[in-house]
């Protein structure tokens, strides 16, 4: 079958040809030739197939095989790349060849059913490409510009973008079919092609069949279109955020070219495409500078945790210091010889500035009840001093009256709390027992209680005198006083932590409550006095250190 | 008149012409009253000028010893520089009389003066 196709197809005018059913050529026409725009010894030696658009194939060899006679549109490819539209007509010869004569060539600038379903599947396949809308616009920009040449069917196709002041367009990619290439980077300034820079302005696609002469496009003719051969250009505005930022731009190398509708149409969706590219890119960037933020945040919050915990820790250890300042200043197991002593202690929250002692010096007790002014660390190393000082002084003079005891404190605390540029007050009361009973007391702090077992009575002795750390001579004004106490008598010192706790409606303590405390437990003993304070120091708010020392007469 | 509230305190300032008063209503309970105190004083003795100021207690609900440590700062300040200053306090409460009669000590004079006042309306 195949020996006499070749002479009798050379000579016919029309473009036909014989191909087998694999696409190899088995004569043409010179016409076809033309057609397609290759040589015909160029054609024997290839495939048919290779001239016809992928998705194309298959229908057509359905139509050839099951429609023969049937007249259907196709598309050829010509050297150049572009589509050449045809209606042609068919059938198979025998069990392996196919006649195809082409009918009509459509006329330039018109679109073909073929054309038009070819362009909604290359749109509906981009629109499932996962490159599109993954933020990476150089890969996104190449599978665009390939999609772009194969579709339109032209050399070169290409995305360029605006400068941000709009005075030059950059390449960002370039597919060449011819040379199987991508490439970017060259600029166009708009001092050099005013035109096509304002038909860009306008946002309307650049249709220029004729390249050379198209006045949006014709600046190009010398520098640019004829070195590369180029012949028509169809440039499609690239619109982001409402306005233009670059343009798609399609060449066909060869002669002029007229676009069809349905190029131009595709050429703008293919534009809309690079937009939500770019759009991806956009929102990529975000979420990467999103989860920078959120990376240096978090490292923040570490490093900001970590230093808070350093901070909390120092505190922490001054806290520790100063309660530990505070815990070594209580006596562990007082003693006073003739009585029976009972004392508590209990700092605020805060390490507050009460303290007691608790002192035998040559053959003399000493009892010692203060409070500093103020709180924390610097109000625990004033009443360490404090403690010190009175200790030093009755180690180095045991017989020393409550007054002189005070006077010298005073003198050290005055110099120590100057030098720590402090305002710091220390009301104290320190009381002598002697061996005869009598008590002798010094100094300004609150009333002392006597419980008289007797009388079944508390008898209030209001102190006198100045703050330590006041004056820098305070011994003028630090009367003494005696007081005694009978067998079973009970003395009560406190701070005023207890008298300025505060009853549930508000209402402090005040002396008479702690008087009544007395003596409702004055006959159980030194404990339960001080049990009772506790037990009332329960039901109410207490926002201070509460000390309270319980003396008993047991001689 | 003008009062600054300092929680459960107020120092109502009045201005005359030779004297500024402050009268001290409600409670000083603060841990901090030092602190929170002192500044306000501050502006206040500042803004008197040559004038004299009045520290009028005889109103107070309460105070704490915390509250002490700046008014005992302010009355050796003005001890000390010779400014005049009126500590007006109730003679028959004691958490009044007893600190206030101490201050007495270190810094009555000329300049430095304690009015008790016996029996003054809370």
């Amino acid at each position: 079958m195949t020996e006499p196709w070749p002479s009798i197809l050379e000579a016919l005018p029309t473009a036909t040809c014989v191909a087998r059913v694999t696409g190899e050529f088995v004569a043409l026409s010179s016409a076809f030739a033309r057609l397609v725009g290759r040589e015909r010894d160029e054609l024997l030696g290839s495939s048919y197939w290779d001239l016809s658009p992928d998705g194309d194939r298959q229908r057509e060899l359905n139509a050839l095989v099951s429609g023969g006679g049937r007249a259907y549109e196709k598309e050829f490819i010509t050297a150049s790349g572009a589509r050449v539209a045809a209606v042609a007509v068919g059938g198979a010869v025998g069990d392996d060849e196919l006649f195809i004569t082409v009918h009509e060539r459509v006329v330039a600038g018109t679109s073909t059913e073929a054309a038009l379903r070819r362009h909604n599947e290359l749109l509906l396949d981009l629109a499932k490409r996962e490159e599109i809308d993954d933020g990476d616009l150089d890969t996104a920009l190449r599978v665009l510009t390939e999609a772009a040449t194969s579709g339109i069917g032209c050399d070169r196709a290409s995305v360029w973008l605006y400068d941000e002041g709009r005075t030059l367009i950059r390449c960002v990619d370039l597919h060449e079919v011819s040379s199987a290439s991508h490439a970017a980077g060259v600029e166009l300034a708009r001092a050099d092609f005013p035109g096509y820079f304002d038909a860009l302005a306008e946002s309307r696609q650049i249709v220029a069949d004729d390249a050379h002469r198209h006045p949006a496009t014709r600046e190009f003719s010398a520098p640019y279109l004829t070195p590369l051969g180029i012949g028509a250009m169809l440039d499609a505005p690239i619109r982001f955020h409402g306005r233009t930022v670059g343009v798609l731009c399609h060449e066909h190398v060869g002669p002029a070219r007229a676009w069809t509708q349905d190029e131009q149409s595709l050429a703008a969706s293919l534009a809309d495409l690079v937009a939500r590219a770019m759009e991806a890119r956009d929102r990529r960037r975000a979420e990467d500078a999103l989860e920078r933020a959120n990376l240096e945040l978090e490292a923040r919050v570490e490093q900001r945790t970590s230093e808070l915990q350093a901070a909390r820790d120092a505190l922490w250890g001054e806290m520790q210091l100063a309660r530990r300042i505070q815990t070594v200043l209580v006596p562990p197991r007082p003693l006073l010889p003739g009585f029976e002593l009972a004392a508590f202690t209990r700092p605020a929250a805060e390490v507050g500035g009460d303290f007691y002692d608790v002192i035998e010096a040559g053959h003399l007790n000493w009892v010692v009840i203060g409070d500093v002014s103020g709180h924390g660390l610097p109000a625990g190393l004033v009443m360490m001093m404090c403690q010190t000082a009175i200790r030093a002084v009755l180690a180095a003079n045991p017989h020393v009256s409550p007054a002189e005891l005070l006077t010298a404190t005073n003198r050290v605390l005055r110099h120590n709390v100057a030098a720590l540029g402090e305002d710091r007050y220390v009301t104290i009361s320190v009381l002598r027992f002697s061996p005869d009973g009598r008590i002798t007391h010094a100094g300004m702090h609150t009333d002392i209680l006597v419980h008289r077992a007797d009388a079944h009575e508390v008898e209030v002795f209001p102190t006198d005198g100045v703050f330590l750390g006041l004056d820098d001579d305070i011994a003028p004004h630090l009367p003494q006083s005696d007081l005694s106490l009978r067998r079973d008598d009970v003395m009560l010192l406190f701070t005023d932590g207890i008298s300025e706790a505060r009853a549930r409606n508000g209402a402090m303590l005040d002396v008479t409550a702690i008087a009544d405390s007395l003596r409702q437990s004055a006959d159980h003993g030194a404990r339960a006095v001080v049990v009772g304070l506790q037990q009332m120091l329960n039901d109410v708010e207490v926002h201070d250190d509460v000390t309270a020392v319980a003396v008993r007469c047991v001689a | 008149m003008t009062a600054r509230r300092l929680g459960e305190l107020a120092l109502e300032t009045t201005d005359g012409d030779a004297e500024v008063v402050v009268r001290w209503l409600g409670r000083s309970v603060a841990r901090d009253a030092d602190v929170v105190i002192a500044r306000h004083l501050d502006e206040i003795i500042g803004g008197a000028g040559a004038r004299a100021v009045v520290f009028d207690f005889t109103s107070l609900e309460y105070m704490n010893s915390s509250t002490l440590v700046p008014i005992a700062k302010h009355v050796r300040r003005a001890h000390t520089e010779a400014r005049r200053l009126v500590v007006r306090f109730r003679a028959d409460v004691s958490w009044q009389a007893t600190p206030f009669r101490m201050l007495t000590k270190i810094a009555r004079g000329e300049h430095v003066v304690f009015e008790p006042v016996p029996g003054a309306p809370v």
